[in-house]
């Protein structure tokens, strides 16, 4: 497996910096990410990382810094990314099937009138790819945990995105259900890129090429940096502490954050900047 | 039967009929947008706000010899005027939405009634503004509530699929790229029209009720909105003929005949419905 990207990196975030009051959510983060890359985005509850996909799909705006996806700003290449959000707020006696809530990934600003034969098949063939497709008609509402998120995932394929980003995509499911979505995962990176948040750093190890570490700051590194002893030690001795400091000021979880990243830059002689 | 008898005798129970299909078909169709949306409040302020111009236009053409300005036009206009102030609030303001349509409501009903009493002659039409007369429907009404039928109708077919996207979930279909502000406009408009159209058939006060209770009933019979739509104005269309059947012979009022029907049968649809599918609850 190569690690390296080999073209131009895809997404460049470059000093961002952003906080929705005074304080920062996330301080001078900057990382690259290849194409056709598959990477895990960790860290602690609060940390950011739900703010650093809503940087990346541009929906909110950094206070300093850039976000660049192939060149131009999130909000101009949005038709290209699909996104999964992590809690689906939605009424439970809305009438729709699962095939409606997966066309409506068809929408764009400016479209207008009813969904066409191609769509339509478009929706039932994301289905089919998430392994839904005999639930096409069944209500929404309907759904286990799972299948719902399968439903959103296939929802996000159908506008056939270049880049796939979901956050905490196996929060609401089962263990056999989790190891189904990620082996997905892994199938849809032959043909996108693929960033996803998520809580369980065994599972994400197994799967993805570099691992996100986001708390206030990020760093990026590949995976076979965590597969070593050496790292994975240093690596997990942080998240201990990380959990530890929950109660302290963010900013002395992240000076610890840092210190724990310094060993893995040492060790790997740098793959992000920290 | 009496009523069958009279309609091919009376063009005014033609003219009923015709109406009552004509108000059915949007009837339907928004009132599943307002059940889906939870926006009955909204739709209630508008149906109020309604009195207001019809009051104003008919004081206007009886006082002032405006001809061309009918209770109907008046009521468009106020509908329309309405859904303009409910968006403006809700896409900018900082108000309280729900205090916002009270004073709306309030406000209607109020320059209304000063309007129909300022208006000399016989203030019963104040009885037919809030209860409606579905059997007082002439040619003109029944032409403007066939062009509200086409302006809804092809509102709701032009921008079906991002109404159904912008209801369901609006946050989605924002990251989808779609106007949610301009849907809830668009939305709002078609719920002015239709009002406008149900409050000849049954009145200010019991428009609510023809808005909600057909798609409520239907609501129980399907997993998609436009069956819901369709098995709306299906339900919409029975409840209005049936009442004017019902009440002709024993000379009720044919509105509030429409009501009762419609809210038995949902009350029946309910109560069935929990006793016999209660135990399938839907997690949320």
């Amino acid at each position: 497996m190569t690690d390296e990207p080999t073209t131009d990196p895809l997404i460049v975030v470059h000093d961002l910096c952003f906080g929705y009051t005074a304080s920062e959510v996330l301080h001078n983060v900057s990382f690259e990410i290849g194409e056709g890359d598959l990477v895990g985005i960790v860290g602690p509850n609060g940390g950011g990382k739900t703010t650093l996909l809503y940087l990346l799909l541009g929906l909110i705006k950094p206070k300093f810094g850039t976000v660049n996806i192939a060149g131009r700003p999130p909000r101009e290449v949005r038709d290209r990314i699909g996104y999964v959000p992590q809690h689906l707020h939605f009424d439970p006696r809305f009438p729709v099937t699962a095939l409606d809530v997966v066309n409506m990934g068809h929408l764009r600003g400016g479209r207008f009138g009813r969904f066409k034969r191609k769509e339509k098949d478009a929706a039932r063939s994301a289905l089919d790819q998430v392994g839904l497709a005999d639930r096409q008609n069944q209500a929404f509402a309907d759904l286990s945990g799972g299948e719902r998120q399968r439903v959103m995932i296939a929802r996000a394929l159908v506008s056939q995105p270049s880049i796939l980003f979901l956050d905490e995509p196996t929060a609401n499911v089962d263990a056999q259900a989790e190891h189904a979505l990620y082996e997905l995962f892994h199938e849809l990176n032959r043909s996108m890129t693929i960033l996803l948040v998520s809580h369980n750093l065994t599972v994400v190890t197994k799967y993805v090429r570099h691992v996100l570490c986001v708390n206030r700051t990020a760093c990026i590194h590949p995976i076979s940096d965590m597969m070593s002893s050496t790292i994975k030690e240093a690596y997990g001795g942080e998240l201990a502490l990380l959990l530890h400091h929950v109660g302290s000021p963010i900013t002395d979880v992240s000076r610890a954050m840092q210190s724990g990243h310094a060993a893995i830059h040492e060790s790997s002689e740098g793959t992000g900047t920290p | 039967m009496m009523f069958l008898q009279d309609l091919a005798r009376h063009p005014f129970l033609q003219h009923a009929i015709l109406a009552a299909v004509l108000a059915s078909i949007p009837g339907g169709i928004v009132g599943s947008y307002i059940v889906t949306r939870r926006s009955t409040y909204i739709a209630g302020a508008i149906s109020h706000c309604v009195l207001g111009g019809m009051g104003l236009s008919r004081y206007l053409q009886q006082v002032h010899g405006l001809a061309w300005l009918t209770p109907m036009t008046g009521a468009v206009l106020a509908a329309i005027i309405a859904a303009g102030i409910i968006a403006a609030v809700m896409q900018h303001g900082r108000e309280r939405i729900d205090t916002v349509l009270s004073a709306i409501w309030a406000m209607g009903m109020a320059i209304g009634i000063v309007f129909i009493m300022a208006t000399p002659g016989y203030s019963e039409d104040l009885m037919s503004y809030l209860f409606g007369n579905i059997l007082m429907v002439g040619r003109g009404d029944l032409l403007l509530m066939g062009l509200l039928n086409l302006i809804v109708l092809g509102l709701v077919g032009l921008f079906y699929d991002p109404l159904l996207a912008t209801s369901f979930n609006p946050q989605l279909a924002r990251l989808r790229g779609l106007n949610v502000s301009l849907y809830e406009i668009v939305y709002l408009i078609i719920t002015a029209l239709t009002i406008v159209l149900l409050v000849r058939v049954v009145g200010i006060v019991l428009v609510i009720a023809l808005l909600t209770l057909p798609a409520a009933t239907a609501g129980y019979f399907v997993t998609r909105l436009s069956r819901m739509m369709m098995l709306a104005t299906g339900f919409c269309l029975l409840f209005s003929v049936g009442g004017l059947v019902i009440s002709y012979e024993p000379e009720w009022p044919a509105g509030a005949t429409i009501i009762l029907l419609s809210g038995l049968v949902y009350l029946g649809t309910a109560t069935f419905h929990r006793l016999y599918k209660g135990s399938r609850t839907r997690e949320s």
